[in-house]
């Protein structure tokens, strides 16, 4: 019985080794990240190159809900792990293609009119992909002469497809994507 | 061979099989929670992930700990047959009948199952399907052209109707509701004038109900407005419990105005609820088999994962049962066969442990009942030996001792069969007869018997014919070798319980010396009356023939003696002095003086003798031979003197007045402890009568001889313990034995 176990517990082992996230097979991007003041806040842009490809473009034609997170990380300049982190925060962007009256809608809460409808799927990708002056944070917290580090990335959020299909998502990772962290500094 | 404790294997396999049932039941629940947590994943983000990943690696955990349960069972086996465990072949084939019969058609199911699915995913996603969901939709779309173009036609007339004066910068907004009669011309639920930003000015509604939907209507045309979509083209428009309905924009101006209009009409129309919900289904399907189509080969894999995964467990799980059947049956012949073994090598002690009631525990519990009755036999059997071997052992010891009364009695004893065989015979009778007992036992008398003995047992035969006795007794006169005997023979003739002839035993009394020593005896008897009736008278006998001589001689003168006169008185004094001399002779025999021993040099006494005769007897040659060692004896000498001179004037006499020769050995025989005297001569012989008589007085084979030389001797070896006995000489004549005991004495040592 004993033997049982170690040999359980070896099989563990090999298990947690093998078993990581399965690599993403987009190599998106974060490009043209923008730190700009725009009184009062301070605003970024940015685009996410590569976050779509056939297989999902596939996918969300065929329905599929798909949810991007833009993680926003604004710290002060410093040692790594000890840096003072202001902004933690996610922002979701969600693509839906209603299949009867053949047009996309986006959902964007973090601009003010959150949701789009469109009939191309180019502008549909475009209004998810793109970020443009989104404010992070107020510049009055920003102390001057100091720098900052402004951090994004982005990722496949979820991809609501039906119940049944879901535990196929969990071993078959068709088109999730995960962008690097892009930092841009900013000195006030 | 060792034989392991079968109730620490009993508690090994009961773990083993809790074990592996536990495995079994965990797979399963696991297995169904995995699916509940797919099912539910969106509603548990984080701690769903985590729980699946969790629930994936614990069931691949416990399927890989029933593999290795399983292929343990199989090592086990393979090991079981290495060693050449009992009962391992019929484990083997019975397993391996069990995995057969549960590998073939799992397989093969597997294999159509996994077929079926594919054929059915390909027939699912084949292009008729999609054809078919695709106009299904396309039917639905067509519907919302229609109403879209008939929201069109409302749009214009509405516009017309509301604004007869068309449109402008001017453009006023009615101030009033419209009339019911406008509600009932337009098919339309609702109407709505927006500016040129997106902005709503005014609505009216047909049901005032709806009029609470009224900010989802300007929201949705703000946004239309604002993101300058294309608006010719109808909107859609959540109106919550209502469904949805169409919105149709139209810009007022003219027709050149388009998306520069500065004011726009909108209509909403509600698509029906049902007909909406049927919408909905039918795209939500076609969206469905999209998808399913897009995973097509992923879900191909997955459905064969869960086959397979499906079928691993049925496998393994059939596989132990497999196991555990075979071992369910060949565990109860495995302990028979153990037992059995056990029993074979003579452990009795052995007993089964009894727990199932089917055949097999039947069998077991007789094989019990069988091993106890074996060993209560057992023990009767050891008891029944013991007292045999007692029995045995008193047997024995009464055989051992009738054998040394057998070896140790004077008499001999033989035992014949009822067929002539020779089964027994003792010491003494082996020392009459000269044969050793080993030699003829087992072999017919008549093999080995010398036909003067053959007719002592043909005498005997003949009167049991007679006399049909069982006793039979005769005194018989035979020589054995060269020794004469007489023998008393009593037969008894055996009878075994039956009645049947059993055979005989023939007791042999040697009463040579006895005979002899009586004849002895009697003559001395004989001597001594003879010596004392015969000596009185002779001396006034001798005394009368000696006064009739002188007489008649002094009478008549010397010329007038009578000769017949003086030869007969002569011949009486002769007569009287030889039968003086005889009565003497007589009387010395009769009185034989008591020996007086003394250490004695024989040697020397028998050269004297041979001298005295060598200078009498010229024409004989005496021979003295002296072996290089012999003793001083304890003797008399002069009476060993007299048995000397017995011996060589009964030599002499033998050769009677011939020449020949004459010898006297001298030997010792230092293992018995004898000294042998020998006088052997050249003479003629004796016959077997005289041999045999030859010691008693009075025998004689000359005409002059007393027959008192021999008794005379024989009396005086007698009184000194020794023997006398006569034998042929070789080539003839014959040659007398006297043989002396030699009693160590102080100081005599033996002389060369």
């Amino acid at each position: 019985m004993r033997k049982a176990f170690f040999f359980a517990g070896c099989l563990l082992l090999v298990l947690m080794t093998v078993s990581e996230p399965a690599p993403a097979r987009n190599k998106a991007d974060i490009a043209d990240l923008k730190v700009f003041a725009d009184p009062p806040s301070l605003k970024i842009s940015f685009r996410i190159d590569n976050c779509f490809n056939e297989e999902m473009e596939q996918a969300i034609q065929s329905g599929v809900t798909t949810t991007f997170r833009i993680r926003i990380v604004v710290e002060k300049d410093g040692l790594p792990y000890v840096r003072e982190r202001l902004v933690d925060t996610s922002v979701e962007r969600t693509i839906r293609y209603d299949t009867l009256h053949e047009q996309y809608l986006v959902s964007r809460v973090d601009q003010p009119a959150s949701f789009l409808t469109t009939k191309r799927f180019d502008e549909a990708k475009a209004w998810m992909s793109e970020v443009r002056d989104l404010p992070v944070i107020a510049l009055w917290r920003l102390a001057p002469e100091q720098t900052y580090l402004v951090q994004v990335k982005a990722e496949l959020s979820k991809a609501q497809v039906p119940s049944f299909l879901r535990y196929v998502f969990f071993f078959v990772s068709l088109w999730d994507f995960e962008t690097p962290w892009v930092t841009a500094t900013y000195t006030p | 061979m060792t034989f392991p404790d079968a109730a620490m294997i009993r508690r090994r396999r009961r773990r083993e099989r809790a074990v592996l049932i536990t495995v079994l039941a965990l797979v399963l629940v696991f297995g169904f929670l995995q699916g509940w947590f797919f099912h539910y994943e969106s509603e548990l983000p984080l701690l769903g992930n985590l729980l699946l990943i969790a629930l994936v690696n614990v069931n691949l955990i416990l399927l890989l700990l029933l593999l290795y349960l399983v292929l343990r069972q199989l090592v086990k086996l393979v090991f079981e047959r290495k060693r050449g465990v009992l009962g391992h072949k019929l484990r083997t084939r019975l397993t391996l009948a069990f995995v057969a019969l549960t590998l073939i058609p799992t397989i093969p199911l597997f294999g159509v199952a996994v077929q079926f699915m594919s054929f059915s995913l390909d027939y699912w996603f084949s292009a008729q399907v999609e054809q078919s969901l695709a106009q299904s939709v396309e039917l639905g779309r067509g519907y919302l052209r229609q109403v879209q173009e008939d929201l069109r036609a409302e749009a214009a007339a509405a516009a017309a109707e509301i604004f007869p004066d068309g449109a402008g910068a001017d453009l006023r907004i009615p101030e009033v509701s419209l009339a019911p009669a406008f509600w009932s011309r337009h098919h339309v639920c609702g109407v709505f004038a927006a500016d040129a930003d997106g902005t709503v000015l005014w609505s009216a509604w047909k049901d005032p109900e709806w009029a609470r939907f009224a900010v989802n209507v300007a929201r949705a045309i703000h946004e239309r407005v604002t993101h300058r979509e294309d608006l010719s083209e109808a909107f859609p428009v959540a109106l919550g419990d209502y469904g949805e309905a169409l919105l149709l924009l139209r810009s007022l101006g003219g027709e050149n105005h388009g998306r520069d209009a500065v004011f726009y009409l909108g209509v909403l129309r509600p698509l029906p609820s049902d007909l909406s919900s049927k919408l909905s289904t039918v795209v939500q399907g076609y969206q469905n088999y999209r998808q399913l189509k897009l995973f097509k080969a992923p879900l191909k894999t997955t459905y064969f994962i869960a086959f397979s995964i499906v079928t691993l467990l049925v496998a393994f799980a059939a596989i132990w049962f497999g196991f555990y059947l075979a071992r369910h049956i060949t565990g109860p012949v495995q302990s028979l066969l153990t037992a059995t073994d056990r029993v074979a090598h003579g452990d009795l002690d052995v007993s089964l442990h009894l727990d199932r009631e089917d055949e097999l525990g039947l069998l077991m519990a007789s094989f019990n009942h069988m091993v106890r009755d074996l060993r209560s036999g057992r023990e009767k059997l050891t008891e029944a030996y013991r007292a045999l071997q007692e029995s045995h052992e008193e047997l024995e010891a009464r055989r051992r001792y009738m054998e040394i009364v057998l070896a140790n009695i004077g008499a001999g004893v033989v035992g014949v069969d009822a067929d002539g065989i020779v089964r027994a015979m003792n010491k003494a009778a082996e020392k009459m007869s000269g044969v050793r007992a080993d030699e003829i036992t087992g072999r017919h008398y008549r093999d080995f018997l010398q036909p003067e003995h053959l007719d002592v047992v043909k005498s005997f035969l003949r009167l049991y014919q007679i006399s049909r006795q069982t006793y039979l007794e005769k005194h018989v006169q035979v020589m054995v070798g060269n020794r004469p005997l007489a023998l008393l023979v009593k037969v008894s003739v055996l009878t075994d319980e039956n009645g049947r002839h059993a055979g005989a035993v023939v007791v042999l009394d040697d009463l040579s010396e006895l005979q002899r020593a009586q004849r002895m005896a009697a003559w001395r008897e004989v001597a001594r009356r003879i010596a004392h009736e015969i000596k009185n008278p002779l001396t006034p006998i001798k005394l009368c023939a000696q006064r009739l001589r002188r007489r008649y001689t002094a009478g008549s003168g010397t010329e007038g003696t009578d000769p017949v006169l003086d030869e007969c008185t002569e011949t009486i004094i002769q007569q009287v002095d030889h039968m003086k001399r005889l009565v003497n002779e007589f009387s010395l025999f009769a009185r034989m003086p008591e020996a007086h021993p003394q250490p004695c040099d024989l040697g020397a006494l028998a050269q004297e003798a041979v001298s005295l005769y060598r200078h009498t007897y010229g024409n004989i040659r005496f021979h003295l031979k002296k072996s290089g060692v012999f003793p001083v004896l304890h003797l008399d000498p002069d009476q060993f003197r007299q048995v000397l001179n017995n011996l060589l004037e009964n030599a002499v006499q033998a050769l009677d007045g011939g020449d020949g020769d004459v010898e006297i050995r001298l030997d010792y025989d230092p293992i018995l402890r004898i000294a042998r005297l020998e006088c052997a001569d050249t003479g003629p012989g004796l016959d077997l009568e005289a041999k045999v008589r030859v010691f008693e007085p009075y025998f004689s084979t000359k005409e002059k001889g007393t027959g008192l030389g021999l008794p005379i001797v024989a009396k005086i070896v007698a009184d000194h313990n020794g023997f006398v006995r006569v034998r042929d000489n070789e080539p003839r004549g014959t040659v007398f034995v006297i043989e002396l005991p030699v009693v160590q004495m102080e100081g005599a040592e033996p002389t060369a």
